[in-house]
């Protein structure tokens, strides 16, 4: 057969084939129609086109200035088309760059959310991560313009975006997403042109097209670069009825190739502002460097507020005012020489709290800081009792750290107290030793110490106290330092997470020892999970042993990720004790391998050492997931001790669920491990009703017992069982088919993706080398970073699990740790551990 | 207006069936065509003379997918055209390249020998409904529709280097579906 054959042969496919792949159609050019770009230079003005639509009224943008050298304005960009007379937009300077190798360094692109660009087809993407925190509410943007709210995955609700436009000619993607308190709005991009329409979603209601801009992208001479892509991230948004209070922030990346092939990609980050006027500013930047410094500022001068046309931030003991203009910034000391060095920002135009050096003023003030107010100062009486040291009454109320406004109240850590100044009445709220009452049972007593037991002196004196703000939250850690156990509390259970945390890790090092103090514990955010904040604690402890020796274990790390109902343990790290030298008990020595499971002391410590747990007696082990159940088997333990056990143990997970327990036989887990992956797939399947007769059975000791094979049996029709083969291509060398590499939070590789063996064939599905190329689009800048990776598993669906064993391929990338990499839309992610 | 209305105005002879379609399926005509041709004018004149088979076809033929119908006539033509005219290549002519990849899947015992192109074409139909959508899209995008490697990434939002190994491992699981087809 002959090539041409085949090729006869496509015209023949199911017609539903072909209207499947059906391509964006293409508008018929002439053959001898050029895109000629235009070189404005100097200030000439230059009339560029935009449209908007706000609240239904065209808005008259404002004349163009062109103040660069070098400016290219292609014709060929329909939308830069004027749409009305008089339509017209302010644009900063367009500079030319070339040779440019683009960034090197392995942050991300843009700061504080991830972006959501490259929305395609067969895949949705979360809205955000913001909203997911608040209430496991999120938007998802789907292929072509639907939306779908997803409320713990029922009850979807799908809004039908402008369908009109669906059978438009232009095709859009979804761009981007932006919540306020009552609308969502939607950046869709013109995949054509690259314009993007900003729609408006009620809570309830229709869609609304408020903004149409042109586009977004660089302006370029397209005789030299090509666009290969763009992002695209609505920064700021603010739709306000009274259209001199709307603006709006977008920040887009764009990336260029020279069309003559020669390695010059040229790197783009701008800054979109639609200002309230309506005029249309955009600064652009050709070094990521430049790009953040104007976001966000230096770490000298840390943006503190943005506004349309500002930001704040301190720079060497003024409160600064700085224009937008990333050239020639205008720099405004509001307040020279600045009393206070800590401020915090409310929303804006909601004004900004700032803290003086000396800790003893608490003010208030709008943002220019023309009408300051004092709302606490520990001058006042009433303040007197908010001592540094609750057995030094004398010590003067200091604050420590201005740490934020939540819920209503400015945050104020002191040495050993917090201040909760009501934004409203500015009434002070003190929170007494956070390890007996948890802050959200604060009391609103100005003058006692909200704990009314009797302090003991020794006890109470307080080792350690580190607080950290968590999104809207407020997490303490405090201790008590007679050793007897590490007290953390919190409003929202983190530290008391921790300290269970703690607990379990204590139960792996050994059951006898504890921690007796975390200290120097300090909390940061430090990246993303699955769209929920992540932070990492670290500290040092120490422990103390049943004979009432003690010691310190040295660092540790917590990693933490938030969700809506509390947290979640990434990881934990602790690197002084041997773990398993702690779990080489003597009573095991000797046991049969039958009597294992018939005496705690011999599996208990197998269950804590893989931080598990039995099912206690009566405890009903059940999950209702609407008719869908997943579980991963993350690990099979068959032996033990150098024992070879009657019974298996499975780790598995829950979709959806924590990790947990069951244990099988042992013909089970053979069974389980010749399985080519460990994941099994129900369908239409509930738990509680159909694991509660035979298949899950408890046995006299109260343990849980499910009967896989039988499951397995009952439900083969229904069961997917995913395997590593299940995929088309059927190796693991499938895991480094990861195209479209984009922030993810823990690590970033925007530039970077890994090739693979032409002959995936020839490797072994639990070890291969896998090479880490760092570059751009078209590989003119390949950095190679060569990495073995040490195994590979399919974790769920799409996603693989694979640890890296050397070296660190990446600056955020870590040998021993786990990484998630989806097979679709690659986001990589830390994994859970197992 | 919709496919059956449409239809219907070529069944009634109305010419306004023309302009129907040309306004519906013009510019996916026109792109299935430039692909090919890799010339604007040309493929501007692939979508009139399908739009005239179109006139001359139907009645008596009642396509079921008028879309797929019309794309693959416009194909048809356009590799026609490419054949008898021995154009240049130029644009988005994609004809060389497709040939060349599609070698991948055809080198068998018998290269020479004839295969029924409707049985050809069932059988690539059911391998493809056995493969992923996302691949899928891609394989008929690049092998019917003849797009270049960058259009489909560009449209499925995909790196070009995704599309260029997705289409060389389903080239190769192809292979291997047609030579347990006995095809190859």
């Amino acid at each position: 057969m002959k090539p041409e054959h085949l090729l006869d042969a496509m015209e023949h496919i199911a017609p539903d084939l072909i209207e499947e792949a059906k391509p964006a159609p293409l508008a018929p050019v002439s053959d001898d129609q050029q895109d000629e770009p235009v070189c404005v230079t100097g200030k000439e003005k230059t009339m560029k086109p935009i449209q908007f639509i706000l609240t239904g009224v065209s808005i008259a943008a404002a004349a163009a200035v062109c103040a660069g050298i070098g400016v290219f304005i292609s014709k060929s960009k329909g939308a830069n088309d004027l749409k009305d007379p008089g339509d017209s937009v302010t644009t900063t300077a367009v500079t030319e760059v070339t040779g440019t190798n683009g960034p090197t360094e392995s942050t991300s692109i843009m700061p504080e959310r991830n972006f959501l660009g490259g929305i395609g087809t067969l895949t949705f993407q979360q809205c955000g991560p913001d909203t997911l925190a608040e209430d496991l509410t999120a938007w998802y943007l789907l292929n072509d313009i639907t939306v779908r709210k997803s409320q713990t995955n029922s009850n979807p609700q799908y809004v039908k975006i402008d369908e009109e436009r669906d059978n438009d000619t232009n095709v859009q993607y979804f761009a981007d997403c932006f919540e306020d308190q009552s609308n969502l709005y939607l950046a869709a991009r013109d995949n054509v042109n690259y314009s993007i329409r900003l729609y408006q979603v009620p809570e309830d209601g229709d869609s609304t097209l408020k903004y149409e801009l042109p586009s977004l992208t660089m302006d370029y001479d397209e005789s030299k670069y090509s666009l290969v892509n763009t992002w695209i991230q609505i920064r700021d948004l603010h739709i306000d009825e009274e259209k001199e209070n709307s603006y709006i922030d977008i920040l887009t990346f764009d990336i260029l190739h020279p069309n003559d092939d020669s390695p010059n990609v040229t790197h783009y980050w701008s800054i979109h502002q639609l200002l309230p006027d309506g005029e249309l500013q955009r600064s652009e930047f050709d070094s990521k460097e430049a790009f953040d410094a104007a976001v966000n500022g230096t770490e000298e001068n840390r943006t503190l507020a943005w506004a349309p046309d500002y930001r704040y931030y301190i720079q060497d003991g003024n409160y600064v005012k700085r224009s937008w203009d990333a050239d020639e910034p205008t720099v405004y000391p509001i307040v020279q020489n600045a009393e206070f060095d800590q401020v915090v920002q409310t929303e804006f135009n909601g004004g900004i709290y700032a803290m003086s050096k000396d800790g003893k003023t608490i003010w208030k003030s709008d943002m220019d800081w023309k009408y300051p107010q004092v709302v606490w100062t520990s001058d006042n009486p009433d303040n007197a009792w908010c001592t540094g040291n609750v057995n030094e009454p004398t010590d003067p109320a200091v604050g420590e750290k201005l740490i934020g406004v939540f819920n209503g109240k400015v945050w104020v850590r002191c040495r050993h107290h917090l201040i909760l100044i009501d934004t409203g009445t500015y009434e002070a709220t003190y929170c007494y030793d956070s390890s007996v009452v948890p802050l959200s049972e604060c009391s609103a007593n100005k003058t006692e110490p909200a704990d009314q037991t009797e302090p003991d002196d020794e006890k109470r004196t307080v080792a350690g106290f580190a607080c950290a703000a968590f999104g809207e939250w407020l997490h303490v850690q405090c201790g008590e330092n007679n050793g007897d156990m590490n007290h953390v509390s919190d409003n929202k259970n983190l530290a008391a997470y921790l300290n269970y945390s703690a607990l379990q890790y204590r139960n792996q090092l050994h059951i006898d020892r504890w921690y007796s103090q975390l200290d120097n514990m300090n909390i940061k955010e430090s990246g993303s999970y699955q769209g929920s904040p992540v932070y990492t604690v670290t500290g040092t402890g120490t422990y103390k042993d049943e004979d009432g020796g003690s010691g310190a274990f040295g660092d540790f790390t917590f990693i933490i990720k938030e969700t809506a109902s509390g947290y979640t343990l990434l990881e934990m790290t602790h690197y002084t004790m041997d773990t398993v030298d702690q779990l080489n008990r003597p009573e095991l020595q000797g046991k049969e391998r039958a009597d294992f499971w018939d005496d705690p002391a011999c599996y208990e410590p197998l269950m804590k050492k893989l931080n598990i747990r039995m099912a206690s007696e009566g405890e009903k082990i059940s999950y209702t997931l609407s008719g869908h159940i997943c579980f991963s088997i993350n690990d099979i333990i068959t032996e033990y001790d150098g024992k070879q056990l009657s019974k298996g143990i499975v780790r598995y997970e829950l979709y959806q669920c924590t990790p947990e327990i069951m244990t099988l036989p042992l013909d089970i887990c053979r069974k389980l491990k010749s399985l080519p992956q460990w994941t099994v797939e129900f369908k239409d399947f509930n738990v509680e009703e159909n694991m509660s007769d035979t298949l899950l059975q408890k046995d006299q000791g109260g343990r849980w017992w499910i009967d896989l094979d039988a499951l397995l049996t009952r439900y083969t029709e229904k069961a997917i069982i995913r395997e590593s083969t299940a995929d088309e291509y059927g190796t693991a060398c499938d895991v480094l088919d990861i195209q479209n590499v984009r922030p993810g939070g823990w690590i970033y590789t925007p530039d970077a993706w890994m090739t693979y063996p032409d002959d995936c064939s020839t490797q072994k599905e639990d070890s291969f080398t896998a090479e880490f190329v760092k570059g751009y689009e078209n590989d003119y800048f390949h950095q190679e970073y060569k990495c073995t990776v040490e195994s590979i598993m399919i974790n769920r669906d799409g996603k693989f699990e694979v640890l890296l064993a050397y070296p660190g391929v990446y600056e955020k990338l870590e040998p021993g740790k786990k990484y998630l990499f989806s097979y679709d839309y690659d986001i990589i992610e830390m994994a859970e551990p197992v | 207006m919709n496919d059956s209305s449409i239809i219907a105005l070529y069944n009634s002879r109305d010419e306004q069936a023309l302009a129907e379609t040309q306004n519906r399926l013009g510019g996916y005509l026109y792109t299935v065509a430039y692909n090919i041709l890799g010339s604007a004018q040309d493929a501007e004149e692939c979508v009139n003379d399908t739009l005239m088979h179109l006139w001359n076809a139907i009645p008596p033929n009642h396509p079921e997918n008028f879309y797929a119908y019309a794309a693959a006539l416009s194909r048809n033509l356009a590799r026609n055209r490419y054949a008898s005219e021995h154009a240049q290549r130029r644009g988005g002519d994609t004809v060389p390249e497709i040939l060349d990849e599609l070698h991948d899947c055809c080198s068998g015992e018998n290269v020479e020998a004839e295969v029924d192109a409707h049985m050809l074409g069932e059988a690539v139909t059911r391998f493809l409904r056995g493969i992923k959508k996302k691949h899928r899209i891609i394989f008929v995008q690049r092998y019917f529709y003849h797009a270049s490697v960058r259009s489909i990434a560009e449209q499925l939002h995909i790196r070009e280097s995704y599309v260029t190994t997705t289409l060389t491992r389903t080239r190769e699981k192809l292979r291997t579906f047609l030579r347990e087809e006995e095809l190859l």
